[in-house]
Protein backbone atom coordinates (compact mmCIF):
# COMPACT_ATOMS: atom_id res chain seq x y z
CA UNK A 1 0.00 0.00 0.00
CA UNK A 2 1.20 3.52 -0.77
CA UNK A 3 2.14 5.84 2.06
CA UNK A 4 -0.84 7.63 3.59
CA UNK A 5 -1.24 11.39 3.19
CA UNK A 6 -0.89 13.66 6.20
CA UNK A 7 -3.53 16.12 7.41
CA UNK A 8 -2.03 19.22 5.79
CA UNK A 9 -1.72 17.59 2.37
CA UNK A 10 -5.34 16.42 2.59
CA UNK A 11 -6.49 19.93 3.52
CA UNK A 12 -4.52 21.26 0.54
CA UNK A 13 -6.29 18.88 -1.86
CA UNK A 14 -9.69 19.87 -0.49
CA UNK A 15 -8.83 23.54 -0.79
CA UNK A 16 -7.86 23.04 -4.45
CA UNK A 17 -11.20 21.39 -5.19
CA UNK A 18 -13.11 24.13 -3.41
CA UNK A 19 -11.26 26.82 -5.31
CA UNK A 20 -12.56 25.44 -8.60
CA UNK A 21 -16.09 24.93 -7.25
CA UNK A 22 -16.05 28.50 -6.01
CA UNK A 23 -15.33 29.71 -9.55
CA UNK A 24 -18.22 27.70 -10.95
CA UNK A 25 -20.43 29.13 -8.22
CA UNK A 26 -19.33 32.65 -9.10
CA UNK A 27 -20.13 32.18 -12.81
CA UNK A 28 -23.57 30.84 -11.95
CA UNK A 29 -24.22 33.67 -9.53
CA UNK A 30 -23.25 36.28 -12.09
CA UNK A 31 -25.51 34.69 -14.65
CA UNK A 32 -28.46 34.68 -12.23
CA UNK A 33 -27.82 38.03 -10.57
CA UNK A 34 -30.21 40.89 -11.32
CA UNK A 35 -28.36 43.90 -9.96
CA UNK A 36 -24.71 42.98 -10.21
CA UNK A 37 -22.37 42.82 -13.14
CA UNK A 38 -24.38 40.19 -14.95
CA UNK A 39 -23.19 38.02 -17.78
CA UNK A 40 -24.81 38.85 -21.08
CA UNK A 41 -25.62 36.07 -23.54
CA UNK A 42 -22.42 36.21 -25.53
CA UNK A 43 -20.19 36.30 -22.47
CA UNK A 44 -22.22 33.53 -20.88
CA UNK A 45 -21.57 31.24 -23.88
CA UNK A 46 -17.87 31.31 -22.95
CA UNK A 47 -18.37 31.12 -19.19
CA UNK A 48 -20.83 28.28 -19.63
CA UNK A 49 -18.28 26.30 -21.63
CA UNK A 50 -15.63 27.08 -19.06
CA UNK A 51 -17.88 26.07 -16.15
CA UNK A 52 -18.55 22.66 -17.71
CA UNK A 53 -14.83 22.27 -18.37
CA UNK A 54 -13.98 23.18 -14.76
CA UNK A 55 -16.40 20.54 -13.47
CA UNK A 56 -14.96 17.90 -15.81
CA UNK A 57 -11.48 18.86 -14.64
CA UNK A 58 -12.48 18.41 -11.01
CA UNK A 59 -12.82 14.64 -11.37
CA UNK A 60 -9.03 14.15 -11.46
CA UNK A 61 -8.60 16.19 -8.31
CA UNK A 62 -10.12 13.38 -6.25
CA UNK A 63 -7.27 10.98 -7.04
CA UNK A 64 -5.74 11.73 -3.63
CA UNK A 65 -8.53 9.51 -2.21
CA UNK A 66 -6.28 6.55 -3.08
CA UNK A 67 -3.90 7.57 -0.35
CA UNK A 68 -6.18 8.34 2.61
CA UNK A 69 -4.99 7.13 6.01
CA UNK A 70 -6.86 4.14 7.49
CA UNK A 71 -8.04 5.99 10.59
CA UNK A 72 -10.42 8.73 11.82
CA UNK A 73 -8.80 11.30 9.56
CA UNK A 74 -9.46 9.04 6.57
CA UNK A 75 -13.10 8.56 7.56
CA UNK A 76 -13.71 12.30 8.09
CA UNK A 77 -12.02 13.06 4.76
CA UNK A 78 -14.21 10.50 3.01
CA UNK A 79 -17.32 12.25 4.40
CA UNK A 80 -16.15 15.64 3.17
CA UNK A 81 -15.27 14.22 -0.25
CA UNK A 82 -18.78 12.85 -0.51
CA UNK A 83 -20.28 16.29 0.21
CA UNK A 84 -17.87 18.00 -2.20
CA UNK A 85 -19.00 15.60 -4.94
CA UNK A 86 -22.61 16.45 -4.12
CA UNK A 87 -21.81 20.16 -4.35
CA UNK A 88 -20.20 19.96 -7.79
CA UNK A 89 -22.85 17.60 -9.08
CA UNK A 90 -25.57 20.01 -7.95
CA UNK A 91 -23.77 22.91 -9.67
CA UNK A 92 -23.73 20.74 -12.80
CA UNK A 93 -27.48 20.22 -12.44
CA UNK A 94 -27.97 23.99 -12.20
CA UNK A 95 -25.87 24.52 -15.34
CA UNK A 96 -28.09 22.03 -17.16
CA UNK A 97 -31.23 23.73 -15.81
CA UNK A 98 -29.91 27.05 -17.16
CA UNK A 99 -29.37 25.31 -20.51
CA UNK A 100 -32.95 24.04 -20.38
CA UNK A 101 -34.21 27.60 -19.90
CA UNK A 102 -32.11 28.87 -22.81
CA UNK A 103 -32.83 32.59 -23.03
CA UNK A 104 -36.52 32.56 -22.25
CA UNK A 105 -37.92 35.46 -20.32
CA UNK A 106 -39.01 34.96 -16.74
CA UNK A 107 -41.03 36.60 -14.08
CA UNK A 108 -38.83 39.02 -12.14
CA UNK A 109 -39.99 37.67 -8.80
CA UNK A 110 -37.91 34.59 -9.51
CA UNK A 111 -34.88 36.63 -10.41
CA UNK A 112 -34.86 38.30 -6.98
CA UNK A 113 -34.99 34.95 -5.28
CA UNK A 114 -32.25 33.55 -7.48
CA UNK A 115 -30.00 36.58 -6.88
CA UNK A 116 -30.39 36.51 -3.12
CA UNK A 117 -29.83 32.81 -2.75
CA UNK A 118 -27.08 32.42 -5.34
CA UNK A 119 -25.17 35.30 -3.74
CA UNK A 120 -25.33 33.61 -0.33
CA UNK A 121 -24.35 30.24 -1.78
CA UNK A 122 -21.36 31.90 -3.42
CA UNK A 123 -20.46 33.47 -0.07
CA UNK A 124 -20.70 30.06 1.59
CA UNK A 125 -18.38 28.50 -1.00
CA UNK A 126 -15.78 31.18 -0.27
CA UNK A 127 -16.20 30.76 3.49
CA UNK A 128 -15.82 26.97 3.28
CA UNK A 129 -12.58 27.27 1.32
CA UNK A 130 -11.31 29.81 3.84
CA UNK A 131 -12.32 27.53 6.67
CA UNK A 132 -10.30 24.65 5.22
CA UNK A 133 -7.27 26.93 4.90
CA UNK A 134 -7.74 28.27 8.43
CA UNK A 135 -8.04 24.78 9.90
CA UNK A 136 -4.87 23.76 8.07
CA UNK A 137 -2.95 26.50 9.87
CA UNK A 138 -4.67 26.99 13.20
CA UNK A 139 -7.20 24.70 14.90
CA UNK A 140 -9.11 27.47 16.67
CA UNK A 141 -9.29 30.19 14.06
CA UNK A 142 -12.03 28.51 12.05
CA UNK A 143 -14.76 28.52 14.69
CA UNK A 144 -15.97 31.94 13.64
CA UNK A 145 -16.15 30.88 10.00
CA UNK A 146 -18.22 27.84 10.98
CA UNK A 147 -20.65 30.17 12.75
CA UNK A 148 -20.89 32.33 9.62
CA UNK A 149 -21.63 29.26 7.51
CA UNK A 150 -24.32 28.05 9.92
CA UNK A 151 -25.88 31.52 9.89
CA UNK A 152 -25.86 31.75 6.08
CA UNK A 153 -27.43 28.31 5.71
CA UNK A 154 -30.22 29.31 8.07
CA UNK A 155 -30.75 32.58 6.18
CA UNK A 156 -31.05 30.70 2.91
CA UNK A 157 -33.73 28.43 4.42
CA UNK A 158 -35.64 31.53 5.56
CA UNK A 159 -35.18 33.33 2.23
CA UNK A 160 -36.48 30.23 0.51
CA UNK A 161 -39.69 30.26 2.57
CA UNK A 162 -40.27 34.00 2.19
CA UNK A 163 -39.57 34.01 -1.53
CA UNK A 164 -41.73 30.99 -2.31
CA UNK A 165 -44.57 32.47 -0.31
CA UNK A 166 -44.27 35.80 -2.15
CA UNK A 167 -44.34 33.99 -5.46
CA UNK A 168 -47.32 31.94 -4.36
CA UNK A 169 -49.28 35.04 -3.37
CA UNK A 170 -48.24 37.04 -6.44
CA UNK A 171 -49.10 34.43 -9.01
CA UNK A 172 -52.03 32.51 -7.56
CA UNK A 173 -52.07 28.93 -8.74
CA UNK A 174 -50.89 29.43 -12.32
CA UNK A 175 -47.84 27.51 -13.34
CA UNK A 176 -45.71 26.87 -16.38
CA UNK A 177 -42.56 25.11 -17.49
CA UNK A 178 -40.19 28.08 -17.08
CA UNK A 179 -41.45 28.81 -13.56
CA UNK A 180 -40.98 25.19 -12.62
CA UNK A 181 -37.39 25.11 -13.87
CA UNK A 182 -36.57 28.38 -12.11
CA UNK A 183 -38.01 27.12 -8.85
CA UNK A 184 -35.86 24.01 -9.35
CA UNK A 185 -32.75 26.18 -9.59
CA UNK A 186 -33.63 27.84 -6.27
CA UNK A 187 -34.19 24.40 -4.70
CA UNK A 188 -30.83 23.13 -6.00
CA UNK A 189 -29.04 26.19 -4.63
CA UNK A 190 -30.68 25.55 -1.27
CA UNK A 191 -29.43 21.96 -1.38
CA UNK A 192 -25.88 23.20 -2.01
CA UNK A 193 -26.13 25.34 1.14
CA UNK A 194 -26.94 22.16 3.08
CA UNK A 195 -23.97 20.28 1.62
CA UNK A 196 -21.64 23.19 2.36
CA UNK A 197 -22.83 23.43 5.95
CA UNK A 198 -22.48 19.69 6.44
CA UNK A 199 -18.95 19.81 4.99
CA UNK A 200 -18.10 22.64 7.38
CA UNK A 201 -19.35 20.61 10.34
CA UNK A 202 -16.86 17.89 9.43
CA UNK A 203 -14.03 20.30 8.56
CA UNK A 204 -14.47 21.60 12.13
CA UNK A 205 -13.60 18.11 13.40
CA UNK A 206 -10.57 17.42 11.25
CA UNK B 1 -30.38 37.66 -21.75
CA UNK B 2 -31.77 35.85 -18.77
CA UNK B 3 -32.50 38.60 -16.37
CA UNK B 4 -34.17 41.79 -17.40
CA UNK B 5 -36.59 40.59 -20.04
CA UNK B 6 -39.73 40.59 -17.98
CA UNK B 7 -42.73 39.32 -19.83
CA UNK B 8 -46.06 40.23 -18.32
CA UNK B 9 -47.89 37.45 -20.07
CA UNK B 10 -45.74 34.93 -18.31
CA UNK B 11 -47.26 33.47 -15.21
CA UNK B 12 -45.50 31.48 -12.59
CA UNK B 13 -46.22 29.83 -9.33
CA UNK B 14 -44.90 29.35 -5.86
CA UNK B 15 -46.58 26.00 -5.83
CA UNK B 16 -43.73 24.01 -7.15
CA UNK B 17 -46.00 22.33 -9.58
CA UNK B 18 -45.91 21.57 -13.23
CA UNK B 19 -48.75 20.71 -15.52
CA UNK B 20 -47.60 19.92 -19.02
CA UNK B 21 -50.17 19.41 -21.69
CA UNK B 22 -48.53 16.89 -23.93
CA UNK B 23 -51.28 16.37 -26.49
CA UNK B 24 -55.00 16.74 -26.28
CA UNK B 25 -56.30 15.36 -23.03
CA UNK B 26 -53.05 13.72 -22.03
CA UNK B 27 -51.78 15.64 -19.01
CA UNK B 28 -48.67 15.05 -16.98
CA UNK B 29 -48.61 16.43 -13.48
CA UNK B 30 -45.71 16.60 -11.07
CA UNK B 31 -45.98 18.35 -7.77
CA UNK B 32 -43.05 18.97 -5.46
CA UNK B 33 -43.00 20.89 -2.23
CA UNK B 34 -39.98 21.46 -0.06
CA UNK B 35 -38.78 23.76 2.69
CA UNK B 36 -36.57 23.74 5.77
CA UNK B 37 -37.38 25.42 9.04
CA UNK B 38 -35.93 25.66 12.55
CA UNK B 39 -38.19 24.52 15.36
CA UNK B 40 -38.03 24.14 19.12
CA UNK B 41 -38.33 20.65 20.57
CA UNK B 42 -41.84 21.46 21.70
CA UNK B 43 -42.97 22.73 18.29
CA UNK B 44 -41.52 19.63 16.69
CA UNK B 45 -43.36 17.41 19.17
CA UNK B 46 -46.63 19.20 18.32
CA UNK B 47 -46.04 18.65 14.61
CA UNK B 48 -45.26 14.95 15.04
CA UNK B 49 -48.31 14.38 17.26
CA UNK B 50 -50.47 16.13 14.68
CA UNK B 51 -49.05 13.96 11.90
CA UNK B 52 -49.46 10.80 14.03
CA UNK B 53 -53.13 11.58 14.73
CA UNK B 54 -53.85 12.04 11.04
CA UNK B 55 -52.06 8.83 10.09
CA UNK B 56 -54.05 6.97 12.79
CA UNK B 57 -57.27 8.30 11.21
CA UNK B 58 -55.91 7.04 7.89
CA UNK B 59 -57.56 9.40 5.42
CA UNK B 60 -55.40 12.36 4.59
CA UNK B 61 -52.32 14.16 5.80
CA UNK B 62 -52.42 17.94 6.12
CA UNK B 63 -48.88 19.27 6.18
CA UNK B 64 -47.79 22.81 7.04
CA UNK B 65 -46.24 24.47 4.00
CA UNK B 66 -45.25 28.07 4.81
CA UNK B 67 -44.04 28.53 1.24
CA UNK B 68 -47.61 28.39 -0.08
CA UNK B 69 -50.40 30.92 -0.03
CA UNK B 70 -52.72 28.34 1.53
CA UNK B 71 -50.07 27.53 4.12
CA UNK B 72 -50.91 23.84 3.98
CA UNK B 73 -50.97 20.92 1.54
CA UNK B 74 -53.31 17.95 1.76
CA UNK B 75 -51.87 14.57 0.85
CA UNK B 76 -54.04 11.44 0.48
CA UNK B 77 -52.87 8.54 2.66
CA UNK B 78 -52.51 4.90 1.61
CA UNK B 79 -50.95 1.59 2.61
CA UNK B 80 -48.41 -0.02 2.68
CA UNK B 81 -46.07 2.75 3.79
CA UNK B 82 -42.37 2.55 3.00
CA UNK B 83 -40.32 4.14 5.75
CA UNK B 84 -36.72 5.28 5.89
CA UNK B 85 -34.76 6.57 8.86
CA UNK B 86 -31.29 8.01 8.39
CA UNK B 87 -29.10 9.14 11.30
CA UNK B 88 -25.72 10.86 11.27
CA UNK B 89 -24.06 11.69 14.57
CA UNK B 90 -21.18 14.16 14.51
CA UNK B 91 -19.31 16.11 17.11
CA UNK B 92 -21.19 19.37 16.45
CA UNK B 93 -24.46 18.23 14.87
CA UNK B 94 -26.89 15.34 14.69
CA UNK B 95 -28.99 14.78 11.56
CA UNK B 96 -32.11 12.61 11.59
CA UNK B 97 -34.00 12.23 8.33
CA UNK B 98 -37.39 10.56 8.08
CA UNK B 99 -38.80 9.55 4.70
CA UNK B 100 -42.22 8.09 3.98
CA UNK B 101 -43.68 6.79 0.71
CA UNK B 102 -46.82 4.96 -0.31
CA UNK B 103 -48.71 3.94 -3.41
CA UNK B 104 -51.32 6.32 -4.66
CA UNK B 105 -54.81 4.88 -4.88
CA UNK B 106 -56.15 5.58 -8.35
CA UNK B 107 -58.93 8.11 -8.24
CA UNK B 108 -61.81 8.41 -10.74
CA UNK B 109 -60.14 11.54 -12.11
CA UNK B 110 -56.92 9.71 -12.99
CA UNK B 111 -58.71 7.05 -15.02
Amino acid sequence: MTEALDRNTIMGHMSNILEVQERVSEYIHRRLCVNCDELVDEEWLNKRKEAFKLIRGLIDKYTFSKKLPRDDLGILTQSIISHLLNIQHTFLRILVLIDILQDESFNEIFMDSLSTISSKVNEMMTALREMVNQRAKNLHEAEETLEILIKLEREIDEDNIVICRQISVATGSDCDFVSYIMRKIVAELEHISDYVKESAEIVAEI
Amino acid sequence: MLTKSYNKKEKCTGLISLALHIKGDCKMRIEEYEFEEEKTLENLADLLVEIADQIRAGEKLELPMPTLREGVIVVPLGEPIETGIEVTIRRHFIHVDFALAWRRIKSVEDK
